[in-house]
């Protein structure tokens, strides 16, 4: 063991008293959270909606829900034959220290039956790239894990598209574990503009193809960490004249996050509002037809889930009570979160052990063709430490 | 009996007594206990034959947390039951092995390949081996596994394999043998020659 215990043990005891000390904070924190946030469901919408107006192209938070406040989100009724389908993605990073340069991304789907006692469907895509033009950008740059990840994106999107239009005239749901906001283009560094739009035109195309099947669509986000409504309820405290002069302040009910705010105020079952989303990356979307909403989901089980939603999900009641009510029975029986998800990231995983599989039959394809497999000799060395299974 | 042309599986590991294979559930359904099975070896001039003596299914906790539901819905069964179940294990028990078209009691000189595939025998491989009934001292002898029981198993399907007239003969013929072997452990051979009873009747 590498890991020096008595310089770690009294940082972890710092730890728990730091989140101990942290929470009674955020318990007061949150009372004055709650207590804004009540203020604003009784603004007029004009008034919020004026609010997010004068903060400009600077806002960046959520958006005033265009059913309002007042609309109940109790459970609706779950429709009759639902088909769910869930997608999920998992990706070998590409490793300059193998035999041979590669990265595999591996997306599976399934498709199920709400109460038919039939096998669901489940489908598999596994794709290695090791050309030369898929392991280097237009730029020369070689690829990194966030193009990786992108790909993957896109590709789970791409299998969803796939999957769900064969639903006949049942009803369907299409569920993606992730935001539906495809946030790896802003990190994909190096990514000639080309390439990206060329990724985000495939995505759009997905989501719109899910759409033309009539099915609805939901990125579903566990334990999220964003701020997005509270950020909303800090601007609706601001009077007018202060944003246009002073700008939008930092978020006061700071280490707090929505997630908290509706686990207090959303009883077992219901479900927020659902919010608009002023992301510059969300523009894109919308030029598509496809902005992103959101909202939150405190589950049979307790937990609060984000639900992310294309706006014609949003704008449509019966979709909007199909997301609620599937994402509802599919966590019934698993916790919270969608059993099709669950499954659908069990087809998709790709474990460190199959990592290896692969770099050995790799190593043994070169060697059938007289290449000499040679991995680096930081990555032998690693096998000779014993380090190579380590977390870096 | 059961579509002998398709594989029931496949070796994962063997030994010169044993093999044990992997299989996912399908319309084939699961392989029975006691069914006589064979795998290839040495290049396929040797197919070992065996005796399916344990069927295993293991669980993980996923599984294991579906199972403590009231109301498993009907789609999350299937999917757990045909999609999701590991794939089912089966070890067979070393009886003989056929090799240059003769069939031999006994143990072969090599166990199978690691993934070749595994068949249940065609009903004229069963009458065949099952002339020489010597590899019931095997099962007999053999340590870790339901010998009674297995061995009435597999003459009771040995004898299904025989003409309607004829299979209370092959048993009779098979009970006289046992009782020569275990003459003297005559609680084992009443034990053994009851649960064959069925098949006599």
């Amino acid at each position: 063991m590498s890991l020096d215990l008595p310089q770690l043990l009294p940082q972890v005891q710092q730890l728990s008293q730091s989140l101990s000390d942290r929470q009674a904070q955020q318990l007061t924190l949150l009372d004055e959270a709650i207590h804004s946030y009540e203020a604003m469901t009784n603004l007029p919408l004009a008034e919020l909606e004026e609010r997010v107006s004068l903060a400009g192209s600077r806002w960046a938070g959520a958006l005033a829900p265009a059913e309002g406040f007042d609309r109940p989100c109790a459970p609706p009724d779950l429709v009759a034959g639902l088909i769910v389908s869930g997608a999920d993605g998992s990706q070998i990073y590409p490793d300059r220290h193998t035999a041979a340069a590669f990265y595999l991304v591996n997306i599976a789907a399934i498709r199920l039956q709400h109460d038919e006692p039939v096998a669901p469907e489940t489908f598999t895509k596994t794709d290695l790239y090791f050309e030369d033009e898929q392991l280097h950008h237009d730029s020369g740059q070689p690829v990194g894990n966030a193009w990786v990840n992108l790909q993957r994106d896109v590709a789970e999107m791409g299998i969803l598209s796939e999957v769900c239009p064969n639903v006949g005239d049942r009803p369907g749901l299409a569920l993606l574990d992730n935001s539906l906001l495809l946030w790896m283009m802003l990190q994909a560094h190096g990514a000639g503009e080309k390439s990206l739009d060329r990724y985000l035109k495939n995505y759009l195309d997905s989501m719109a193809r899910i759409r033309a099947a009539g099915c609805a669509l939901a990125g579903i986000i566990d334990r999220p960490g964003s701020h997005n409504v509270l950020a909303l309820t800090q601007l609706a405290m601001l009077p007018c004249t202060s944003l246009e002069a002073d700008g939008i302040p930092p978020v006061v009910f700071g280490g707090l996050s929505d997630r908290q705010l509706f686990f207090r105020l959303l009883p077992v079952g219901h479900r927020s509002p659902c919010f608009g989303l002023a992301s510059p990356l969300n523009r894109d979307f919308q030029a598509a037809g496809q902005a992103i909403h959101f909202f939150y989901l405190h589950t049979t089980q307790g937990q609060i889930l984000r639900v992310e939603v294309p706006g014609w999900v949003a704008e449509s009641e019966p979709l909007l009570d199909r997301v609620h009510a599937g994402i509802l029975r599919e966590g019934r029986t698993t916790g919270g979160f969608p059993y099709a998800l669950i499954r659908a990231h069990e087809l998709a995983v790709v474990t460190h052990a199959e990592g290896r599989m692969l770099e050995d039959w790799i190593a043994r394809a070169l060697a059938e063709r007289g290449l000499k497999p040679e991995a680096s000799q930081k990555s032998w060395t690693k096998t000779l430490t014993g380090a190579s299974g380590s977390l870096s | 009996m059961s579509d002998v042309s398709e594989p029931i599986g496949r070796v994962t590991r063997c030994s010169t007594q044993t093999f044990s294979g992997a299989v996912r559930t399908s319309s084939l359904g699961l392989p029975a206990f006691g069914a006589c099975c064979q795998a290839e070896a040495e290049d396929g001039r040797v197919q070992v034959i065996g005796v399916i003596h344990d069927i295993r299914i293991e669980d993980d906790p996923f599984a294991r947390q579906m199972a403590t539901l009231d109301d498993l819905p009907a789609e999350q069964l299937a999917d757990a039951q045909r999609n999701r179940q590991a794939p089912v294990e089966f070890s067979a028990l070393t009886l003989g092995y056929l090799e240059a078209g003769h069939f031999f009691s006994g143990l072969p000189p090599q166990p199978p390949f690691t993934l070749a595939p595994v068949y249940l025998m065609e009903q004229e491989a069963l009458l065949k081996f099952s002339r020489d009934l010597s590899f019931t001292r095997q099962i007999l002898n053999a340590e870790g596994v339901p010998g009674n029981e297995l061995l009435a198993a597999v003459l009771k399907h040995m004898a299904a394999a025989y003409p309607a007239g004829e299979r209370e003969r092959f048993l009779l013929q098979a009970g006289r043998t046992i009782a020569r072997f275990l003459a003297g452990d005559l609680p084992r051979l009443e034990t053994i020659l009851h649960t064959l009873q069925p098949g006599l009747s």
